[in-house]
């Protein structure tokens, strides 16, 4: 092949241009420490590390609601307890004023008391967590407390807000089959129980048995407030489950979206390192071709 | 028997032959870097002699001609694999501004806003009473109706300067016919006075590599220095014929011109136009960009457009199921304007709930107008956000259509897939078609480049030889001195 002087230059120029180049790439791959900076740069590995965004954000969401539920259903458990040591020293004051020994004037005192509970209870059923009535179902944050203290039906007017309660979605599948809250009418026989036993203490015609009688419906208001508990925590194990998935899954997700888009530095180094060494030895060796010609040799 | 000057007559001729070639060096030395330069050769031809006893002694040297060393098979096959880099590099440089339009994965371009768009609906299913979650949800869909447009913004940006650039090179091969139907009459001039017009010649290769970097013309010749450029036509079947010079005393060319609106390329003479087809070049990697719908922007400016389009019918399909903070059910909650899936107006997507109260959060289901809202049911919301996860048809573009079922977000990184295989793709036409333009540049630049070696050596030969010739001149004129002056004096 006759070499001209064109050849020889555009040759050179080219050869120092795609060095420069696989150089660039390198470079451009350790400064900004992703494998892909453009979707042609690996078309998979950019829908991968897109996918893996994708599904780190929907675990973030599940997160999201996962934690708001489990401070929810927290506040639930404490309330329910509260409502359990009211109902259990109820039981103790129906015991107290079921004893024939007791004087009438003393078991006045013991519905005063009562009333103290009763008061109590109606306070806790209004417990609010984040500003939402924790018993209030889906009418949770209504302008009025879903139990409202009513003199004329002796100091309880009722459950007034809704029985439906509050679902959420913990799968993120748009669906919310998951049961979050415990309404207000679940408590209702509680409040009854204890009501009775204060109008049973009141009364003026007190006796032990007619006290008694009012004791099987404040045990049966506290098993039902154990079963309740127990729902509650369930539920609290299912978010604490679903909260242990999502951190194995994000570690083993943010592992994957690395692989599939960040640069691997040694590698990213090795290559820069032979990108730089091919482009000096281009540059060696075409200053010595370039240079000489037959005009240096002639006088 | 010869005359006495015979010699000298010989020396004449070599003295000027040697300078010419010299001269002719000179030439080629000075033109070393000049591109589209063939190297020229003086034809150096021995002339016959007087025959005589014992025999013909020859009449010296004599330049015939001045040839440029050039190979017309290895311009077309150079000028054809030329067109079809050109084309290539126009494609893979659009497909780099599509996917910085995208801005995927690096960037923030839409898969951010949708993942901020679900995140604000389910923190709403979380809290469907908090005034600022719902103003949240609002703000968010607003934002990714704004990266929507902003993104297929971007793309009617490219598809402008593509506009531009097709014009402004349509201009330019204008302007190169031009110049080749003016070039032309002159080297047939040439040619027919027995001449070699080898600058007119290179200028006039030099201007057709040019137009073929442009539109991928083809040219034929004629040995008297007629030519023919023409293009294929629309159906590639045939041939339009853009200058064609035989027998014409002012050969004009047709005009290309370039229609944005349908993006056809046609040739015209300023009277009838003929739609003429891509056949490589510039100019074909341009408008096949802009108006491809399988492979180039319209595809992506469609799959966006399908993307929202769907994404906004299913909100709203769930939306208008739900019952809003005023207690309303059936309210939509996008504003989708004309068009469905590729062909829907991106740009009449609007959020159409524009109060936080008006986001159907709640379930309808059960709820009867005379009984209290359910102010803390958030599982429509939930529903709208688990959208996210569910799979729908997004319509695709091209002519043959069909649909991909996916997720949002799948539909998202499909896009973004397709369109980094179809740069990929280009991206490797490019660099196969480089190595075959560079291996047929340099066969080229091997015949008809300049080797400066080579023309030193031919500069000292050629000099030598003159200087030999001066010599010879010398030595005759003595010889000849001898019978002149010398001679003379035997008589006396």
């Amino acid at each position: 092949m006759r070499v001209t002087e064109t050849l020889r230059g555009s040759q050179l120029l080219l050869d120092l241009q795609q060095a420069e180049e696989r150089l660039m790439r390198a470079q451009n791959r350790i400064a900004s420490g992703r494998k892909v900076s453009l979707p042609e740069d690996d078309p998979v590995a950019t829908a991968d590390g897109m996918r893996f965004d994708s599904e780190l954000a929907l675990d973030e969401r599940i997160g999201r609601t996962a934690q708001s539920a489990g401070g929810w259903l927290q506040a639930t458990d404490t309330a329910l307890g509260s409502i359990g040591d009211i109902l259990l020293r109820a039981r103790e004051l129906a015991l107290q004023g079921a004893s024939d020994a007791v004087p009438p004037e003393s078991r006045q005192a013991l519905a005063k008391e009562v009333d103290q509970l009763l008061q109590q209870l109606i306070q806790v059923g209004n417990s609010r967590f984040g500003g939402r009535y924790l018993f209030g179902g889906v009418q949770a944050s209504g302008g009025t407390p879903p139990f409202q203290p009513d003199p004329s039906q002796a100091n309880y007017g009722g459950y007034q807000a809704s029985s439906v309660a509050i679902s959420i979605d913990i799968t993120g599948s748009g669906s919310a089959g998951f049961q979050l809250s415990v309404t207000g009418d679940q408590l209702e026989g509680a409040i009854q129980a204890v009501q009775n036993l204060e109008t049973q203490l009141a009364s003026g015609t007190a006796t032990a048995s007619s006290v008694a009688g009012a004791i099987p419906a404040i045990e049966s208001a506290l098993d039902d407030v154990l079963d309740l508990r127990a729902t509650v925590g369930s539920r609290l194990n299912r978010i604490q489950d679903v909260q242990s998935r999502l951190q194995s899954d994000q570690l083993l997700l943010r592992q994957s979206a690395a692989k599939a888009t960040d640069v691997d530095m040694t590698q990213a180094t090795i290559d820069f390192s032979v990108a730089q060494y091919s482009y000096q030895a281009a540059l060696a060796v075409g200053a010595r071709v370039v240079q000489p010609s037959l005009v240096d040799y002639l006088r | 028997m010869s005359g006495s000057f015979y010699g000298l007559e010989i020396m004449k001729r070599a003295l000027a032959a040697e300078r010419l070639a010299l001269e002719l060096t000179g030439h080629n030395v000075a033109n070393a870097t000049t591109p589209g330069y063939s190297v020229q050769r003086p034809d150096l031809v021995d002339l016959p002699g007087v025959p005589e006893r014992p025999g013909v002694v020859g009449g010296g040297v004599d330049v015939r001609q001045i040839t440029r060393q050039r190979d017309l098979f290895l311009d077309g096959e150079w000028r054809k694999s030329d067109a079809q880099l050109a084309d290539w590099q126009i494609r893979q440089q659009v497909y780099q501004q599509m996917e910085v339009a995208l801005d995927e994965p690096a960037g923030q371009g839409l898969t951010g806003p949708l993942n901020a768009f679900w995140k604000a609906w389910n923190d709403l299913a979380n809290n469907p009473s908090d005034g600022a979650t719902r103003q949240a949800v609002l703000d968010q869909a607003n934002n990714l109706v704004q990266a929507l447009q902003q993104t297929d913004a971007r793309l009617v940006a490219i598809q402008g300067g593509i506009v531009s650039a097709v014009q402004s090179r349509v201009d330019q091969a204008n302007g190169i016919l031009d110049q080749i139907a003016q070039i032309v009459p002159q080297i047939r001039l040439l040619l027919a006075r027995g001449m070699t017009p080898n600058d007119l010649l290179d200028q006039r290769d030099r201007l057709l590599d040019q137009l073929s970097h442009l539109t991928g013309t083809t040219a034929s010749f004629q040995p008297n220095g007629d030519l023919t450029i023409s293009l294929p036509d629309s159906t590639g079947t045939g041939q339009v014929t853009l200058l064609a010079t035989a027998g014409q005393a002012t050969p004009a060319a047709l005009h290309l011109q370039f229609d944005a609106n349908t993006g056809k390329l046609s040739a015209t003479d300023g009277v009838s136009a003929q739609q003429v087809g891509l056949a490589g070049g510039e100019i074909t990697g341009y408008v096949t960009m802009l108006t491809d719908t399988t492979q180039g922007l319209p595809a992506l400016r469609q799959r966006l457009a399908s993307f929202a389009y769907r994404l906004a019918t299913d909100v709203n399909a769930v939306h208008e199921a739900g019952l809003t903070a005023d207690g309303q059910t059936g309210v939509a909650f996008f504003t989708l304007g004309s068009g469905t899936g590729t062909s829907f107006d991106l740009s009449s997507l609007q959020v159409a709930v524009t109060t936080p109260g008006g986001i159907a959060a709640a379930s309808a289901q059960g709820w009867t107008a005379d009984s209290p809202l359910p102010t803390d049911d958030g599982r429509n919301a939930a529903a709208i956000a688990g959208l996210a996860n569910q799979q729908a048809d997004f319509a695709l573009p091209g002519p043959s259509g069909g649909t991909l079922r996916a997720t949002p977000d799948g539909f998202l990184q499909a896009t973004a897939a397709t369109l980094g295989n179809q740069a990929q793709g280009a991206q490797g036409q490019v660099a196969g078609t480089q190595a075959l333009v560079q291996q047929l540049a340099n066969q080229r630049a091997s015949v008809s480049g300049v080797s400066v070696d080579e023309e030193m050596v031919h500069m000292v030969q050629y000099q030598t030889a003159y200087a030999a010739a001066a010599k010879m001149v010398s030595s005759i004129d003595a010889m000849l001195g001898v019978i002149i002056g010398e001679l003379g004096s035997a008589g006396h």
